[in-house]
């Protein structure tokens, strides 16, 4: 691949890249490495896929096999797939907090989501793949895409409404009109 | 289909209408657009989905990660073949333009302070041990690579080094991620590695140990095997030929 086909693979996907990476990873230097690393694994492995259609999707399951490669399991982790987790009712005020809550909040509930949650989640609201991407991507069933995302979405609500409920002042991400990039 | 099952489904649909030719949605879509209670819920959830995809759009990444992205695939491409470069172009200016063009791009932006990923240090420590002229001198020099190759002790224990004396005594100094780092060549056991220490690194958060200690990762690399490793700000590579079996038995 030459370096001007590299470039544009980099532009056309790393701030979404990025995105994920930093719900994942839930701070920013990290996130910022687990970017670098995809991308360097594409520059080294990567040009072996034969249909450059895929190579979106090829970024992101590499970035979140790099994410499970390098994170340590945790206690946390255990309670991923908690049956138990309860799905609360879209309600109006959930739709009201949405409207008042800035780019800060919505990524610090994000990374309060289970993490089995949160990655598919991620995805679905970075709007770039369908959920049969979502599922070819992370590697899991179609059918198990849904039901997390329905989960996820019941305890990103229960979050933002625990945040509000504490006044939680969150600091705020830098926006992409700010940062320079998309 | 039930009115759980409808949404369920819908639960999937992104709120920007990208799924709307999908005809995995056709039936729940029809069934919304008849039953008012599951449209009035759907048309709260698609609001309250394009907020928060809208909220997280806004997120940027930070000023210098397209750069840093570009100069670590600018480290990991294979040199050209070393006749030609021979005849026209010194081998450790090679080297020297590839880490150079590397800190020109990074040397913009936040990430200076993080340095580069433990892939990308690797990557350069591969890159250096098989394409660099290596070889120092003075004193200190010596005695650090003593220590290296006599020591009984992890190597991750014996790496510290006074980076100054060294660099000003004629440790091979290179520069790479806007830093200084120092590079020493040691034997153990016969097997001949290389050790290169960078100074001013942020380690990550989210794996630092006590005092900020990263533990060594091991890379395999098309020159052979790297490990990383982190000490507060100091950033440690070695690089040996030998394989990653030997590099693991340092530690």
């Amino acid at each position: 691949m030459s370096g001007e086909a590299f470039a544009q693979l980099v532009d056309a996907h790393y701030a979404a890249l990025y995105r994920f990476a930093l719900s994942l990873s839930r701070n920013a230097p990290d996130a910022g490495d687990l970017v670098q690393q995809t991308y360097f694994i594409w520059a080294t492995k990567g040009h072996a896929l034969r249909d450059a259609g895929k190579a979106k999707a090829w970024l992101f399951t590499t970035l979140y096999r790099e994410f499970l490669r390098g994170r340590r399991r945790d206690a946390r982790s255990s309670s991923l797939e908690d049956p138990s987790v309860s799905e609360t009712e879209l309600a109006a005020e959930d739709v009201d907090r949405a409207v008042r809550m800035d780019a800060g909040t919505a990524m610090a509930a994000l990374q309060t989501v289970d993490e089995a949650f949160r990655a598919p989640l991620t995805l679905f609201y970075l709007q770039d793949m369908s959920y049969h991407e979502i599922a070819t991507a992370l590697e899991v069933p179609i059918g198990t895409v849904m039901s997390r995302l329905s989960r996820g979405k019941a305890q990103l609500r229960t979050a933002l409404a625990q945040q509000e409920k504490s006044g939680l002042k969150v600091v705020p991400f830098p926006r992409a009109a700010e940062g320079g990039a998309s | 289909m039930t009115q759980s099952e409808a949404r369920f489904i819908l639960s999937a649909f992104r709120p920007n209408g990208a799924d709307a030719v999908d005809p995995s949605f056709a039936e729940a879509l029809a069934q919304a657009s008849s039953d008012p209670e599951l449209r009035a819920w759907f048309e709260h959830s698609r609001a309250h989905d394009a907020r928060i995809a809208s909220r997280l759009a806004e997120i940027a990444p930070p000023p210098g990660l397209r750069e840093a992205i570009l100069a670590g695939a600018r480290v990991s491409r294979p040199p050209p073949p070393s006749s030609r470069i021979s005849r026209f172009w010194p081998v450790w200016l090679t080297v020297a333009a590839a880490a150079g063009l590397a800190i020109a791009v990074w040397l913009r932006g936040p990430l200076l302070a993080r340095g580069p990923s433990p892939m990308v240090f690797a990557a350069f420590a591969d890159y250096d041990m098989t394409h660099g002229h290596h070889g120092g001198s003075g004193a200190a020099t010596g005695e650090w690579a003593a220590r290296l190759a006599s020591s009984q002790t992890p190597l991750s224990e014996a790496a510290g080094a006074d980076f100054d004396r060294l660099q000003q005594s004629g440790c091979r100094t290179l520069h790479f991620a806007g830093r200084d780092l120092l590079e020493v060549c040691f034997v153990r056991e016969g097997v001949q590695y290389h050790l290169y220490v960078m100074r001013g690194v942020q380690p990550a958060r989210g794996s630092a140990g006590a005092e900020g200690a990263r533990p060594p990762g091991f890379f395999a690399e098309p020159g052979g095997a790297v490990a990383v490793w982190s000490v507060g700000s100091v950033r440690y590579a070695v690089a040996s030929r030998a394989g990653l079996a030997s590099v693991r038995s340092l530690f």
